[in-house]
């Protein structure tokens, strides 16, 4: 029950991050207000670990991957990212017998990150949606089948960026996935840790 | 899953709240000495109540209240849009859908995102009308466009998650935000056409009230602020460089199932009123909403609201100008909503457009356009699907393609034809059906006057379904409208 109420308020926090988009107490006039420039870009590596949720992780309890993303800034605070990512889900050991069934993710997506501070050490949150295609494979009557579909993809979460040396940082990250599939959503939490290189100033 | 109740209880409450602000003089007692006294002789002078102020008594050193950004005054009211018609269908109308507990909070987190099975008028049109109201929450405490869109996603990702004890639908959330956006802006826009910071007296009375009617949380905003009755500068950018109003009345006459013979086809009255903003070849075209289109019709049918569409440039650029003919290419966002006995159609679509113009005399010219776009979600009738809650049409994506070209006597539009052609997958509904819509359009006018004309609007619809276990189906309907129109700058 603790555990529960637990992560449902984390998420409950993680799906009110957005309206923070804002500068909140720093009054700012609209008519002084910047219009967008390109700043900079980066190119962001991470690896993953997500824990499965609902009846989803009752087959495939986990699954471990990373991501490879490309993302624009905007001053001050906004990025637009783009990402493409691997995931390759584990079966749950102690109630699936059959250990030659494979599932990989292949997530593409595009959402918008926000950075609260704009420091060394950045906390940000975003927002993402796109498509995965997902691929299983396994054996059937006929074989060794594999079925793929393209479903939609939807990823909301906190993060810290944390310059490190030069244009080098460090990218945390915790999310939260809900991936289209039938006949069960890919549900999870996603723990990231990897790093950013930043492009131009 | 109640979005009528939301939509209806907090319209109710805000606008309420609002109007009761709309006469200044009668929150204030005779003798009373309150802060704002002067300005509100200022609005109702005893002798010549219905006159412009003077200029030096408009507050010229006022910072208006959307001047800054107010975060927790948005969010706030994005909180009260959701508790209003929660706590109404929770205690007061005691729906099912709003008993929700934290362990309904958790299932929802762990199924994630899926589709409802809401009627049409829900999804369609109350959820983007919601949507609304939380993006003006963000938009009328000093945020601009952009920035006010995640106050629209977030407040309806809550919603969605654990405002109700149904799972999180992923149409709604895609109809609340993107459409939302979309009727936020314009709505946000026709508001501050209507109201003026300068009027007193009735004007400025009967302004307020409309505008509130327009957009209920600017109103809300307005009255919090004390500028429902200040008198002060008007924003620079209130009035667009051009815009009309084509009100037009009329009667309409249709099939619901396959061209048949006149006698057998139903006859309907109809209001529409259209509104036209901004110009995109006259304009600043890279501001979202800088030129827009809007349009409401009302019939004497069961479904009193027939259509409501708008959209908007979100982007656009000047591609080539001459002394004759101007091009401009432009981002296009579109909501669109058409409900009658003949068909069924709502979607929110992204598309790119090439404007034409192309004038061939003083008064004359001929427009045009050509449109491409993504349908981000879409719902179109199916023969194949009940869901148990009442659905009975398809969710999914999908690509169109609009043609337009028109023949214009200045302001009029004399002969305007249009195409526009759709594909649309069913994500959820018809298993793997394809549904193939194309809706021609011939509208001619004949101008009466600068003001009046008599027109007639010939349209026709038809849907090509294929359905991997069924047989292919078609439906085709054809619409006839006779109408009065008057144009109002």
């Amino acid at each position: 029950m603790f555990y529960h109420i637990k992560n449902t308020l984390f998420v409950i926090i993680l799906f009110t991050w957005l309206p923070l988009y804002g500068q909140p107490s720093v009054a700012q006039a609209s008519d002084a207000k910047q219009e967008p420039n390109l700043l900079s870009s980066i190119v962001t590596l991470q690896g993953y670990y997500v824990r499965n949720l609902g009846v989803f992780s009752e087959t495939w309890s986990r699954a471990v991957g990373g991501y490879v993303a490309y993302g624009i800034y905007f001053p001050e605070h906004l990025m637009l990212l783009l990402q493409a990512g691997y995931t390759r889900f584990e079966l749950r050991e102690d109630e699936i017998p059959n250990r030659d069934v494979d599932l990989i993710a292949l997530p593409v997506l595009a959402g918008v990150r926000y950075y609260f501070m704009t420091q060394s050490i950045r906390p940000y949150s975003n927002i993402a949606t796109g498509f995965t295609i997902n691929t299983q494979k396994g054996p059937s009557p006929e074989g060794i089948t594999s079925i793929t579909s393209a479903d939609f993809a939807f990823q909301i979460g906190w993060g810290l960026s944390v310059d490190l040396v030069g244009n080098l940082e460090l990218d945390l990250a915790v999310k939260y996935n809900s991936h289209w599939r039938k006949p069960y959503n890919m549900t999870g939490f996603e723990y990231g840790a990897g790093f950013a290189w930043k492009i131009g100033e | 899953m109640g979005i009528d109740t939301r939509v209806a209880g907090t319209f109710c409450v805000l606008a309420l709240l609002a109007l009761c602000s709309m006469n200044p003089v009668s929150v204030y007692s005779a003798g009373d000495e309150t802060p704002d006294q002067k300005v509100a002789e200022v609005l109702v002078p005893p002798a010549q109540s219905n006159t412009r102020t003077q200029p030096n008594t408009i507050d010229t050193d006022y910072a208006p209240y959307e001047s800054e950004m107010r975060f927790a005054t948005a969010v706030g009211e994005v909180v009260l849009l959701e508790f209003i018609p929660w706590a109404t269908a929770r205690w007061i109308s005691k729906a099912e859908w709003a008993k929700v507990s934290t362990n309904d909070w958790w299932d929802h987190i762990e199924r994630g995102w899926t589709y409802d099975g809401d009627n049409f008028v829900t999804n369609q049109f109350a959820h983007p009308y919601h949507g609304n109201l939380f993006f003006n929450a963000a938009r009328t405490n000093g945020y601009d466009f952009w920035e006010s869109a995640p106050f629209v996603m977030s407040g309806s990702l809550v919603w969605e998650f654990f405002g109700e004890n149904t799972f999180p639908s992923i149409n709604d959330w895609a109809s609340t935000t993107l459409s939302g956006i979309n009727i936020g802006e314009s709505l946000y826009r026709i508001s501050n056409v209507i109201t003026d910071n300068t009027a007193t007296g009735t004007e400025r009375v009967l302004r307020e009230i409309a505008g509130t009617l327009i957009n209920p949380v600017r109103g809300f905003n307005r009255l919090l602020s004390g500028e429902t009755a200040k008198v002060f500068p008007n924003p620079a950018d209130r009035l667009p460089g051009s815009s009309f109003i084509d009100l037009t009345f009329g009667a309409r006459t249709f099939d619901e199932d396959g061209f048949k013979i006149v006698d057998e086809r139903e006859r309907q009255a109809i209001v529409s009123v259209s509104y036209n903003y901004g110009n995109p070849f006259d304009g600043d075209i890279k501001k979202p909403f800088a030129h827009f289109q809007t349009g409401v019709s009302i019939a004497s049918a069961d479904q009193t609201l027939t259509s409501f569409y708008s959209r908007g440039i979100l982007h656009g650029w000047d591609v080539s100008k001459s002394k004759n003919s101007h091009h401009v290419l432009g981002i296009f966002h579109a909501f669109d909503y058409w409900a009658n006995p003949a068909f069924d159609m709502g979607a929110t679509a992204l598309s790119s457009s090439l404007l034409s113009s192309f004038r061939l005399s003083e008064d004359w010219s001929i427009s045009s356009s050509i449109s491409v776009g993504g349908t981000i979600m879409a719902a179109t009738p199916t023969e194949f699907f009940i869901d148990p809650e009442g659905r009975d049409y398809d969710f999914g994506p999908g690509i169109s393609t609009n043609l337009h070209a028109g023949l214009n006597y200045n302001d009029w539009q004399i002969v305007r034809l249009a195409l526009t052609a759709g594909w649309i997958w069913s994500f959820s509904g018809s298993v793997d059906a394809k549904h193939n819509i194309q809706v021609p359009v011939l509208q001619l006018k004949v101008p009466l006057s600068d003001v009046f004309a008599i027109g007639l609007r010939v349209a026709a619809f038809r849907r090509t379904s294929s359905y991997p276990n069924f047989e292919d189906t078609n439906q085709e309907s054809s619409i006839s409208e006779l109408f009065l129109a008057v144009k109002l700058h």
